[in-house]
């Protein structure tokens, strides 16, 4: 929601807006910073300033049957490596353009999402969408991977496919 | 066994943070009002039995079994440098058995008999990707249907006897049990029996159980059972993750036996096929 294009603006709610903790501190040239504002700062500069974000990803649906894991399981979605469907554009603009190495739902039912670089934090997107379903990032599991070097959020105790199970299908992943 | 967690806030979430034991992996998860630290950790053990388990494959690898922190046993994937002489070995001792080299991941061992059922210098043999075959199940007077097994089994070869044992792995063990490590939800506690070609069976069966190392000292500081795993510092360095534990119990005293931690190293370094071995 963008903040009041007139009126009181408090540190606060600037903060809130850009999504960051006012805990232990914020400053007007950090968030100005933040909002992409140059010097001279000035809280006027946020009337009516939003940090609303958006991208779609179309995803053509691939899937994968892994029958060599010890509890074997089917994927759907997209996966880079090893190769599973495709994405467009794969990459992900709230992380800078990071690449994006999979997106899919597994019969074990749970839905993932994972980026390249392990140093990727979690924050900068609030939710994606897909198939009718959402996934809040706040209600995500997150796991920073030095092993394979990325980072992923994911989502247990899902039972329905979002991508569906037709193969070259393609779904729309909306992240905000 | 109690962790320590931190507390992250991100605007108006807030998080529960833990690294790994092994410090490859940092968690987030939702933080939940009211919940007790157990409950945390149960849902971090979840996670990051999710997240090792998820991301094994079925490279060319080498699993170090450990019990009371020295290695008892080496488990090689049969095309590695290692792996190959075992298996030559197999193939000359126990010729036609089975179909050793059925797919590229089996595993094969050569191992000492560190405990009971096993006395004996002796060899290992694990079929990957196959429910227990008709013939094998027919060799030791046994009839498993498909629906109670995992998709592999084990044969153990004692270099000595001659005599030929199998591990049938199972779903589930319908006699009495002890205490056990607790089953993750999606990646459950499963069992292998021993059989006999004389058609007895072991009063010895594995418990196995992807589990997290917390979990697993928590167990045995409980049961007064010896910790496979030594220090980190005395691991060899380089390893994938520390994926699976073995709780060995006697089915009919409830006595339990040593417990079992599987250490995977994969083979990256094809120039260096002996870095896989600490002989």
């Amino acid at each position: 929601m963008a903040l009041p294009s007139s009126g009181q603006l408090t540190f606060s709610a600037i903060a809130a807006e850009l999504g960051l903790s006012t805990s232990p501190g914020v400053d007007l040239r950090g968030m100005s910073s933040d909002a992409g504002f140059s010097t001279p700062d000035a809280i006027s500069e946020f009337y009516g300033y939003s940090n609303a974000y958006t991208e779609t990803q179309t995803v053509t649906v691939g899937t994968f049957y892994d029958g060599t894991a010890y509890v074997p399981f089917t994927i759907y979605g997209f996966r880079a490596s090893p190769s599973m469907g495709s994405i467009s554009d794969g990459t992900f603009n709230a992380k800078s353009g990071e690449a994006i190495n999979s997106l899919h739902w597994s019969d074990l039912n749970s839905m993932s999402f994972t980026i390249a670089d392990s140093s990727n934090t979690n924050a900068d997107w609030a939710q994606l969408v897909v198939g009718g379903q959402t996934f809040t990032r706040a209600s995500s599991a997150f796991i920073q991977d030095t092993v394979n070097n990325q980072v992923q959020w994911s989502w247990s105790g899902i039972t329905v496919n979002p991508f569906g199970t037709t193969v070259n299908a393609t779904k729309a992943v909306v992240f905000t | 066994m109690i962790r320590s967690f931190s507390s992250i806030q991100r605007g108006e979430d807030k998080y529960i943070g833990y690294t790994s034991e092994c410090g490859k992996w940092k968690f987030e998860l939702p933080f939940i009002e009211n919940e007790t630290a157990e409950e945390s950790t149960l849902r971090i053990n979840e996670l990051l039995v999710s997240a090792i388990i998820g991301r094994l494959s079925a490279q060319q690898c080498v699993d170090f079994v450990y019990v009371n922190k020295e290695i008892v046993r080496e488990d090689f994937s049969m095309n590695t440098e290692e792996g190959q002489v075992i298996m030559a070995k197999l193939e000359t001792e126990f010729p036609n058995f089975t179909d050793y080299r059925r797919q590229a991941n089996n595993m094969v061992a050569e191992y000492d008999g560190y405990r009971a059922p096993y006395s004996n210098p002796s060899l290992s043999f694990y079929d990957f990707q196959i429910v227990m075959p008709a013939a094998i199940q027919t060799a030791f007077n046994v009839s498993y249907q498909a629906s109670e097994l995992k998709t592999w089994y084990g044969l153990k070869f004692d270099l000595v006897t001659r005599d030929v044992l199998l591990k049938a792995v199972v779903l589930d063990f319908a006699g009495a049990k002890p205490e056990l490590p607790p089953s993750h939800p999606i990646y459950n506690n499963y069992y292998a029996l021993t059989h006999s070609a004389d058609g007895s069976v072991s009063d010895w069966v594995d418990c196995y159980s992807f589990s997290t190392r917390s979990q697993i000292k928590q167990f045995c500081l409980d049961k007064g059972l010896d910790y496979p795993l030594p220090d980190e510092e005395d691991l060899k360095p380089g390893y994938q993750a520390v994926w699976n534990w073995g709780v060995v119990f006697n089915k009919s005293t409830l006595e339990y036996g040593p417990v079992k931690a599987y250490v995977r190293y994969y083979l990256t370094d094809t120039s260096n096929l002996h870095s896989l071995t600490t002989k």
